[in-house]
C-alpha cells in the first residue's frame, strides 16, 4: 500500500459503520482505525516527501476522453494537508466516541465522516484539477450528512443546507474555472497546467479564470462575504465543528489557494483581490467573534477572521508569505480544535454554551480550564506558543508587502488592528467562561469530563506548546516542504524561530496584546449599542430572504404561465411555426413566379363551397350539431378534392372515415353540453384571431410554393415497378401494403391501440352497463331491410378489398365499409345503442388483427427476408388456372380485420354513454 | 387552380386553428379534425396537381404522366392515424366529464 | 441478413398484441411482460454489439435504398434502444403488481409504447419515424391516464398539444418531400443542406417546422412548458418510461440536425435557435423546480434542465458535442427515472399525503430510503462524483469552446444551483422532519418492490460513472456516426430503376 490508497480507504471504510452499527460493533473503532492506518502511510513517506522534497505521483485512468483521471500527487503541501486531516480526524474520532451518545446513530455519524475525511485526503492529493473538485464537491456533500446529523432540529437542517448552496455554489464556480484552465491549457493536470502558468496568466480568460477559482476557494473558506454560513454550521455536533469547521474543510479553501499559487498567482489581480478580501475578512470576523454569547458561535468567527488572515497571506507578493500561511494553516488547526473540543467538553458538562450564563468555570474543571486557556493563549499570539510564531511572520510579511492603494501602512495597520480584537475576543472567552464566581441556574452541575473526552485536547495543547518551544526541530522541515510545494520553486532562506530579535513585528505584537486587553476591559464604552445592532442571524436572513424571493417568484412565474390551460402551449406552439413560415416562406414567395394560373372551376367551386362551410362552422359552433353538419360538408369538399385531384383511394377512404367520425360525434355530442360562449378579452380575440391567419396564410404560401415547382422524387419508381415487382396495378396500395407496408403496419397499430385506449378509459362503465336489453324495438321491416343492408355491405367490402391491389379498395377500405354495415345492423336493432356483444370483447379481435398483419412479415424473416418482405406464389389450380397469391393479402387481411373491430369496439362504447355530468357514484 | 387549392388548404388551417384556441372540448375536437383535413390537402400538395390521372398502373397509362402515389400513400396513412386520434380526443373529452368545474383537475395519482 | 434491427420494435409489439389477447389473465401477463423485458434486453445488448464497428441499415420489406423505408441504426440508436429496454424493464418491475391491476390494458400500453420508442430510435425514414411518433403518442395518451378516474386537465392539455404537433408534424413532412422528393432521413437531410434556390425556402420552412416538433416533444422552451405538470399526473412508474420520450425528440433533433449544427449549412441556423432555447429552458426548468409543490413536479422540471443541458451541449455542434449530449442523456434518463420511481415509493409509503412537498407530514425515517434519495439528488444535481457530474464536465467542456461559452456555461451551473437547492428542499420536506410529525400511515402496497427498482435505477447509474471512461470513449464513436453526414450513395432515378432488390 502507498500513498494512493488514502481516499480510497476513508471512502471505502465510510460504506461500513452503518453495516457494522447493525453487527454491534462499535463504528468510532473503524473510524479510529482508518485513520490511524492513513496516518502510518503517510508517516512512511516522510523521508523523501518531507526531508528530500520530492513529488510522489500515480495516476489511474478514469474518463480519459475528457480529461479526468484519478492521478494523485503528494508533495510537501499534499503532506501536510493530509497530516491535519489524519491526525486531527483520529482526535476528532476518539473525542465523539465519548461526546456522543451511544444510542445515537452513530453509524449516521461516522459513516460521513469518514467520507468526509476520504474527499479531503483527495482534496489535498489531487494532481488532476478536474478530480479536486469531485472531491471538493464530496466534501460539501458530506459536510451536509454532517451537520444535519440532529436533523430534528431546524437550526441544524437550516445550516446543513446554507452551508451545501454556498459551498455549492463555489463548487461550481470552482468548476467552471477549471474548465477554462483545462481548455486554455489543454489538460486538467497540476503539472501541466504550472507548467503553462505563463500562458495562463497572459490569456485574456485569465481574470474570468481568476474569479470563479477564487469564488470557490472564498466560499469553502468562509470569506467574506460569504462568511455567514459558518456559524450557522456550528449546529452540528461538535466534533464536527472541531474537524469541518476549523481543522480541515475551511482549509481546503485556503489549500486551494496554495495550489493554485503557481499558475494563478503573481499578477495585479491576485495581490487585490486575495489580500484584500483576507483584510476584510481578518477584521470583520474577528470584530464580529468579540460579540458573540454562544461559545462556538465566538470560535468560528474568530476561524473566519484567521481564514482571512491565511488568505491575506497568500494574497501578497512576498517570498515568504506563503510559507507563514501555512505555517498558520497548521498552528490554527491545532489550537482551533482543541478550543472546539474544549467547547464541547463545556457544553457536555453544563448544558449550555451561552458565554452570559457560564462563570467561573475555573473551579469545578481546572485540566479543562487550563488546557482551554493555554489554546486561547496561543490563539491571541501569546509567546512561546505556536500562535505567536505564525503571527510574528504575519506582521513581518505585512511590513515587507507592496503598497496597496499606494500606502503602505495599510496592511500592517490592518493587521495589528485585528489582533487587537483577536486578543480581545480571546480574553473574553477566558475570562468570562472559567473566572468569575461559579455559574447558577446551569443544567448540570459542572465537573471535569471522562478522562478520554479529554485526552485529545490535551494532546493537541501539548502540541501547542511544543511547537511554539522548538518549532525548527518539530515544524521547520514540514512547513519548508510544504512551502517549496506551494511556491513550486526555491524559498529564501529563513528559519522559523521564537526570537528574532526586537523588531516592529515583536512592537505590533505587544501593541495587539495591550490593545487587546484594554479593548475587552472597555469594550461596555467602546462598542455601546454595536451589539445589539449585530445579529448572527443577519446573513443567514438575508440568504433565506434571496432563497425565499426565489422561490416566490418561481411561483409566481408558474401561475403567471397558466400552465394549466391548453391554449398557452397551442399559442406559444403556433406562435413559433408562424414566426418559422414567415421568416422562410416569404422570401421565397418573392422569389417564385407562378407557373400556371389558369383558373379551374371545379376546385373554385370547392373552395367556395368549403369556404362558406368553415364560415358556418365557425359562426354556429355555440350548436354543435349544426356545426357538425358544416364541419362534414367541409369535409365532403374535401372527398371531393381527392377525387378531383386523381386519388381516388383517398377520396373513398376519406368518405367512409368521415361517415364513421360523424356517427362518434353525434353520439358523443349529446355529452358535450353546449359549448361555452367566448370569453375571451377583445386583444386576445383579436390576437387569437392573427394567430389563426398567420398559420392559415402560412399554409397558403407553402402550399402554393409547393404547387408551383417541380421536383423529382422517388415515386417514379413506384409507379415503374408497382407492375413487374408489386404484383398490382394500383400503385398507392401497393405502396401501402407492400413498398411502404411498415408504415401501414404502424398505422393499423395506432388504430388498435386508440381502441385499446378508449375501451380501457370507459372500462369500469362498460362493466357496470352490462349489455341487459337487447330486445329489439325496431320495427320489423326496417330489420329485414338493415339485414340486406349488411348483407349488401360485406360484399361489397370483400369486393373491395379483393380488387384493391389493382384498383380503389383494399383492406381498409373493405374494414371500413363492412363496419359501417354492421353497426347500421347494430343501430338499427337497438336506437339505444346497446351492442349485440360487449365492445370490450373487441379487443380480442384488436389483437388479432395486428397479429395477423404482422405474421407474413415475421414469416419474410423466418425465410430470411427482411421484415415485411412481401411473398408471392403462383399456384397452378386444375380448371382455374393459375392463381396468383401473395402475402400482402393476408397483410392486407390483417388490416381489415383491426379496421373493423375498431369500428365495432369505440362506436357503441361512445354511443351509450352516461350523460356528461359525473353520477354521483363517479363523483364519488 | 394552384391559388384555388392553397386557399382551400389554408382557409381549412385557420378555421381549425381558430376553434383550437377557443380552448372548450366540443371545439378542440371539431378544430382537430379539421386541421387533419388542412394536413391531408398540404401532403397532397407536396406531390404537385393532376387531374383525372390516377396512378393505376394498366398497359396504357405512363408512368411519368401519372400523378404522385406517394403523397396518397401518406395521406391515407394520415386519414387512418388522424381517425384514431380524434375518435381517442372525443373519448377522452367525453370522460373528463362536464365542462363547468375548470381547473379541478386530480393533480395526486389517485390512491397512491 | 441480420433481423436483429427489427426486433426491438417486432418483439414488443407482439407482446402487446399477445397481452390484449391473454386479457384479465394476470400471471400469464406477468410471464409474457417479463420475457419480452429480457428479451428486449437480450437484442438490445445484440444489437449494441453488431453495431460497435459499423451503422446498419435495414431494408424493410427488401426494398433499395432510398425508396423503401429503412431502418438504421448507429451507435446513438443503438445505444438508445438499450436504454430503453433498460428502463422499461425496471420500471416494469413495481407496474406489473401495482399499476396494471388499476385498468385495462396496462402492460399492453407499456409494450406498445416501448415499440413505438423503439421505432423512433430506428427510423430510418421520415414518414416513418411520424408514424412511430404516433404509436408512441396514442400509447402515451392512454398510459397518462391509467388509473384516474377521470382524465387529469394535463393530460387533455398533453393530448391537444401533441396532436397540433403532430399536424405540424405532417406539414413538415409534406414540405420536406416537396423540396427534396425523398422520405429516407438521411438522403432528406443531405438534400436539404444543399436545396436549389425554388425549393429551399420551403424546404427549409419544414426543417424548421419538424424542428419545432422534435422541440415540442423534447420539452424545450417555449414549448416544453407542458411537461412538469403532465408528468406530475403520470403514475411514477409510467412516468420513469415517459423519460424516453422526450429522449426521443432529442434523438430526432440529433439526426436530422446533428450533422450540420457546425457547419455553414442552411440548418445550421437551427442549432443557434436551439442554444438559445435550451439555455432558456434550463434557467425556467430550474426556476419550475423550485417552485414544485411535489415530487414529480420536481422531478419534471428538472427533466427539463436535463434535456435542455443536452442540448446546449448539442448545440455546440460538432461530434463532441453530439457525444457530450448522448452521454448526458444516457445519465439524465437513469437519473430522472430513478427519481420518479423514489417518488412513487414515497408516494406509497406516504398513503394518501403522495408525493406532495408542501403541507404532508415526512416519512417516518428510513435510513435506506433516505440514503437512495441523497444518492439521487446528487445525481441529478449534477454533483460528483455520480455520472451527471461526468456528464456535466463533457456539457461545460464543449460550451467553453463556443463563442459565447461564459453565457451558457454561466446559464448551466446556475440552474444546477438552483436544482441542487430544490432537490435539498424537496428532501427536507419529505424525510428531514422531528418524527413527531412524520406520517404513520400504513405502508401503501409496492412500496418495496418500486424502492427495490429505484435503486436498481439508481445502482445502473453507478455502473455508468464506474465505467465512464469505456462507454465515453465509446459514446465518443458514436458522436462521430451522429455528428458527420452519413456518407451516402447517390443514385439518379435511372440507375434507382436498375436497382435490384436486396
Amino acid at each position: 500500500m502507498n500513498f494512493t490508497w488514502l481516499p480510497w480507504l476513508a471512502l471505502f471504510g465510510a460504506l461500513l459503520p452503518g453495516p457494522l452499527r447493525r453487527l454491534r460493533i462499535d463504528p468510532a473503532l473503524v473510524a479510529g482505525a482508518v485513520a490511524t492506518l492513513g496516518l502510518g502511510l503517510l508517516i512512511r513517506t516522510t523521508p523523501e516527501v518531507v526531508v528530500l522534497g520530492q513529488t510522489l505521483k500515480s495516476s489511474v485512468p478514469w474518463v480519459p476522453s475528457l480529461g479526468l483521471a484519478i492521478s494523485l500527487r503528494l508533495d510537501g503541501l499534499g503532506f501536510l494537508m493530509c497530516g491535519l486531516i489524519l491526525g486531527i480526524g483520529l482526535l476528532v474520532v476518539l473525542y465523539a466516541r465519548y461526546y456522543l451518545k451511544p444510542e445515537e446513530a452513530t453509524g449516521r455519524f461516522y459513516g460521513p465522516l469518514l467520507a468526509f475525511m476520504g474527499a479531503m485526503l483527495g482534496i489535498a492529493l489531487s494532481e488532476n484539477l478536474l478530480l479536486l473538485v469531485v472531491f471538493w464537491e464530496l466534501t460539501s456533500i458530506s459536510s451536509f450528512l454532517l451537520i444535519s446529523f440532529w436533523q430534528f432540529s431546524t437550526d441544524a437542517r437550516r445550516g446543513a443546507r446554507m452551508a451545501l448552496t454556498v459551498t455549492g455554489l463555489g463548487g461550481l464556480a470552482l468548476l467552471a474555472g477549471v474548465i477554462w484552465i483545462g481548455q486554455i491549457v489543454g489538460s486538467y493536470e497540476l503539472t501541466q497546467v504550472i507548467e503553462h502558468a505563463d500562458v495562463l496568466k497572459a490569456h485574456p480568460h485569465y481574470p474570468a479564470v481568476l474569479c470563479l477559482v477564487l469564488l470557490g476557494a472564498f466560499t469553502k473558506s468562509a470569506q467574506f462575504p460569504f462568511h455567514f454560513w459558518l456559524p450557522h454550521a456550528m449546529a452540528a455536533p461538535t466534533p464536527v465543528s472541531a474537524y469541518l469547521h476549523s481543522a480541515t474543510m475551511v482549509k481546503a479553501g485556503v489549500f486551494l489557494l496554495a495550489r493554485c499559487y503557481p499558475f494563478l498567482a503573481g499578477t495585479e489581480l491576485w495581490f487585490y483581490l486575495v489580500t484584500i478580501t483576507g483584510m476584510l475578512t481578518l477584521l470583520i470576523g474577528s470584530f464580529l467573534a468579540l460579540f458573540q454569547n454562544d461559545l462556538k458561535g465566538l470560535l468560528a468567527y474568530s476561524t473566519v477572521s484567521h481564514l482571512g488572515l491565511i488568505t491575506l497571506l497568500f494574497g501578497l507578493d512576498t517570498d515568504l508569505a506563503p510559507k507563514a500561511a501555512l505555517l498558520h494553516l497548521l498552528n490554527h488547526a491545532v489550537f482551533k480544535a482543541s478550543l472546539f473540543m474544549a467547547a464541547g467538553i463545556i457544553d457536555h458538562e453544563t448544558g449550555t454554551r451561552d458565554l452570559r450564563r457560564l462563570s467561573g468555570l475555573f473551579k469545578p474543571m481546572p485540566v479543562t480550564a487550563t488546557l482551554a486557556i493555554v489554546a486561547a493563549a496561543s490563539m491571541a499570539g501569546i509567546p512561546l506558543l505556536n500562535g505567536f510564531l505564525s503571527k510574528e511572520m504575519f506582521f513581518t510579511e505585512t511590513l515587507d508587502a507592496d503598497d496597496i492603494f499606494g500606502r503602505s501602512w495599510i496592511l500592517p495597520v490592518g493587521a495589528t488592528l485585528a489582533s487587537v480584537l483577536s486578543v480581545a475576543y480571546s480574553v473574553r472567552f477566558v475570562r468570562q467562561a472559567f473566572f468569575g464566581p461559579p455559574a447558577t441556574g446551569l443544567e448540570k452541575t459542572p465537573h471535569e469530563p471522562p478522562r478520554w473526552l479529554r485526552v485529545p485536547v490535551e494532546l493537541l495543547v501539548l502540541l501547542c506548546i511544543a511547537i511554539g518551544v522548538a518549532p525548527a526541530l518539530l515544524v521547520g522541515d514540514l512547513i519548508h516542504a510544504a512551502a517549496s510545494a506551494c511556491v513550486q520553486g526555491e524559498l529564501p532562506p529563513y528559519t522559523i524561530a521564537l526570537w528574532h530579535g526586537f523588531n516592529t513585528p515583536l512592537v505590533m505584537s505587544i501593541v495587539a496584546l495591550i490593545g487587546g486587553i484594554l479593548v475587552y476591559a472597555r469594550r461596555e464604552r467602546l462598542f455601546r449599542g454595536v451589539e445589539a445592532r449585530l445579529s448572527v442571524s443577519q446573513g443567514r436572513r438575508a440568504f433565506e430572504g434571496i432563497v425565499a424571493a426565489l422561490v416566490g417568484s418561481s411561483q409566481r412565474l408558474e401561475r403567471a404561465l397558466r400552465l394549466d390551460q391548453v391554449t398557452t402551449h397551442l399559442r406559444g406552439l403556433l406562435a413559433c411555426a408562424v414566426l418559422v413560415s414567415a421568416w422562410l416562406l416569404l422570401p421565397a414567395l418573392a422569389r417564385v413566379s407562378p407557373t400556371n394560373t389558369s383558373g379551374d372551376l371545379v376546385l373554385w367551386v370547392l373552395c367556395g363551397v368549403a369556404l362558406f362551410a368553415l364560415a358556418g362552422v365557425l359562426l354556429k359552433s355555440e350548436r354543435p350539431l349544426t356545426a357538425i353538419v358544416y364541419s362534414s360538408i367541409v369535409g365532403l369538399a374535401v372527398t371531393l378534392t381527392f377525387a378531383y385531384l386523381s386519388a381516388p383511394d383517398l377520396a373513398l377512404t376519406q368518405l367512409l372515415v368521415e361517415l364513421v367520425a360523424i356517427l362518434l360525434l353525434l353520439a358523443a355530442v349529446p355529452h358535450f353540453g353546449l359549448p361555452p360562449r367566448d370569453k375571451r378579452s377583445s386583444p386576445v380575440r383579436a390576437l387569437d384571431g392573427a394567430l389563426a391567419l398567420g398559420v392559415g396564410g402560412a399554409v397558403t404560401i407553402g402550399c402554393w410554393l409547393m404547387l408551383s415547382t417541380d421536383v423529382a422524387s422517388i415515386s417514379r419508381y413506384f409507379l415503374e415497378k408497382s407492375v413487374p415487382l408489386g404484383q398490382g396495378n394500383n400503385v398507392v396500395n401497393v405502396i401501402l401494403v407492400d413498398f411502404r407496408g411498415f408504415d401501414t403496419f404502424g398505422e393499423v397499430t395506432v388504430l388498435a391501440i386508440a381502441s385499446l385506449g378508449i375501451l380501457a378509459l370507459f372500462d369500469h362503465l362498460a362493466q357496470r352497463q352490462a349489455p341487459s336489453d337487447l330486445r329489439p324495438r325496431t320495427p320489423l321491416f326496417l330489420q329485414s331491410v338493415t339485414k340486406l343492408l349488411l348483407n349488401l355491405a360485406l360484399l361489397t367490402a370483400v369486393f373491395l378489398f379483393l380488387r384493391g391491389h389493382n384498383a380503389p379498395g383494399g383492406g381498409f377500405i373493405a374494414g371500413l365499409t363492412a363496419a359501417v354495415g354492421l353497426v347500421f345492423v347494430y343501430q338499427a336493432r337497438n336506437p339505444t345503442g346497446a351492442p349485440a356483444r360487449r365492445p370490450a370483447s373487441m379487443s380480442r379481435w384488436l389483437a388479432a388483427g395486428v397479429l395477423l398483419a404482422a405474421l407474413p412479415g415475421v414469416a419474410a424473416m423466418l425465410f430470411g427476408r427482411a421484415f415485411l418482405t412481401a411473398g408471392h406464389v403462383h399456384l397452378p389450380l386444375p380448371l382455374v388456372g393459375e392463381v396468383h397469391l401473395s402475402t400482402v393479402l393476408v397483410f392486407d387481411l390483417g388490416v381489415f380485420v383491426v379496421v373493423v373491430a375498431t369500428v365495432l369496439a369505440i362506436l357503441p362504447t361512445l354511443g351509450r354513454l352516461p350523460l356528461g355530468k359525473p353520477t354521483a357514484e363517479e363523483e364519488r | 387552380m394552384e391559388l384555388a387549392f392553397s386557399l382551400l388548404t389554408g382557409a381549412i388551417t385557420a378555421a381549425g386553428v381558430a376553434l383550437l384556441l377557443r380552448g372548450d372540448r366540443f371545439r378542440v375536437v371539431l378544430g382537430i379534425g379539421l386541421l387533419g383535413y388542412a394536413a391531408n390537402l398540404f401532403i397532397m400538395a407536396s406531390g404537385g396537381m393532376l387531374v383525372g390521372r390516377p396512378p393505376l398502373m394498366d398497359v396504357t397509362t405512363d408512368p411519368a404522366r401519372a400523378a404522385d402515389p406517394l403523397p396518397q400513400a401518406l395521406v391515407l396513412t394520415a386519414i387512418v392515424i388522424g381517425f384514431g386520434m380524434l375518435a381517442w380526443l372525443i373519448a377522452l373529452a367525453l370522460r373528463a366529464g362536464a365542462e363547468t368545474p375548470e381547473g379541478k383537475p386530480s393533480s395526486k395519482e389517485p390512491g397512491s | 441478413m441480420s433481423h436483429l434491427i427489427a426486433l426491438p420494435f417486432v418483439l414488443p409489439l407482439l407482446a402487446g398484441a399477445v397481452l390484449v389477447a391473454l386479457g384479465e389473465r394476470a400471471r400469464a401477463s406477468r410471464w409474457v411482460t417479463g420475457l419480452a423485458s429480457i428479451l428486449g434486453l437480450v437484442v438490445a445488448a445484440l444489437l449494441l454489439r453488431q453495431v460497435h464497428d459499423s451503422p446498419i441499415s435495414y431494408q424493410l420489406g427488401s426494398w433499395p435504398w432510398p425508396v423503401g423505408i429503412e431502418l438504421y441504426a448507429d451507435r446513438t440508436s443503438a445505444a438508445l434502444v438499450l436504454l430503453s429496454a433498460v428502463v422499461a424493464a425496471v420500471a416494469t418491475l413495481p407496474a406489473v403488481g401495482y399499476d396494471a391491476g388499476r385498468g385495462r390494458h396496462f402492460l399492453a400500453l407499456l409494450q406498445f409504447q416501448l415499440a413505438g420508442i423503439n421505432g423512433s430510435f430506428l427510423a430510418g425514414d421520415l414518414f416513418n419515424l411520424f408514424v412511430c411518433f404516433e404509436i408512441l403518442l396514442i400509447s402515451s395518451y392512454a398510459l397518462l391516464v391509467h388509473g384516474h378516474e377521470r382524465p387529469p386537465r394535463a393530460a387533455i392539455v398533453y393530448t391537444v398539444l401533441n396532436l397540433t404537433g403532430s399536424t405540424l408534424f405532417l406539414i413538415g413532412v409534406a414540405l420536406v418531400y416537396g423540396a427534396t422528393g425523398t422520405l429516407n432521413l438521411a438522403d432528406v437531410t443531405a438534400r436539404l443542406a444543399d436545396l436549389p434556390a425554388d425549393t429551399r425556402g420551403f424546404g427549409l420552412a419544414g426543417a424548421w417546422l419538424l424542428a419545432l416538433v422534435f422541440a415540442l416533444k423534447s420539452a424545450l422552451l417555449p414549448l416544453g412548458l407542458w411537461l412538469p405538470s403532465t408528468y406530475a399526473v403520470a403514475s411514477p412508474t409510467v412516468a420513469a418510461i415517459f423519460m424516453l420520450l422526450t429522449k426521443v425528440g432529442v434523438y430526432a433533433l440529433m439526426r436530422l440536425y446533428g450533422p450540420w449544427l457546425d457547419s455553414s449549412a442552411p440548418l445550421a441556423s437551427v442549432g443557434q435557435a436551439l442554444g438559445v432555447a435550451a439555455a432558456a429552458s434550463a434557467l425556467v426548468g430550474a426556476l419550475l423546480a423550485l417552485a414544485s409543490r411535489s415530487l414529480r413536479q420536481l422531478a419534471g422540471s428538472l427533466v427539463l434542465v436535463s434535456v435542455a443541458t443536452a442540448l446546449m451541449a448539442l448545440s455546440a455542434g460538432g461530434e463532441r458535442a453530439a457525444a457530450a449530449a448522448l452521454f448526458y442523456t444516457l445519465h439524465s434518463t437513469l437519473a430522472a427515472a430513478s427519481l420518479f420511481l423514489v417518488a412513487a415509493c414515497v408516494a406509497r409509503l406516504r398513503g394518501k399525503a403522495g408525493d406532495d412537498l408542501t403541507t404532508s407530514p415526512p416519512v417516518t425515517w428510513r435510513g435506506g430510503l433516505v440514503l437512495l434519495y441523497f444518492g439521487i439528488a446528487v445525481l441529478v444535481a449534477g454533483l460528483p462524483p455520480l455520472s451527471g457530474f461526468i456528464g456535466k464536465v463533457g456539457a461545460l467542456e464543449v460550451l467553453a469552446r463556443t463563442p459565447n461559452g461564459a453565457a451558457l456555461v454561466g446559464v448551466l451551473l446556475t440552474a444546477s444551483l438552483l436544482g441542487l437547492i430544490a432537490t435539498v428542499r424537496a428532501g427536507n420536506a419529505l424525510f428531514l422532519r422531528s418524527p413527531a410529525e412524520a406520517s404513520r400511515a400504513p405502508a401503501g402496497s409496492g412500496a418495496r418492490t418500486t424502492g427495490g427498482a429505484a435503486a436498481l435505477m439508481f445502482g445502473l447509474s453507478v455502473l455508468l460513472t464506474v465505467f465512464a471512461g469505456p462507454i465515453r470513449e465509446w459514446v465518443d464513436v458514436a458522436g462521430t456516426q451522429i455528428g458527420s453526414p452519413r456518407q451516402l450513395r447517390s443514385l439518379s432515378q435511372a440507375e434507382l430503376l436498375e436497382e435490384p432488390r436486396p
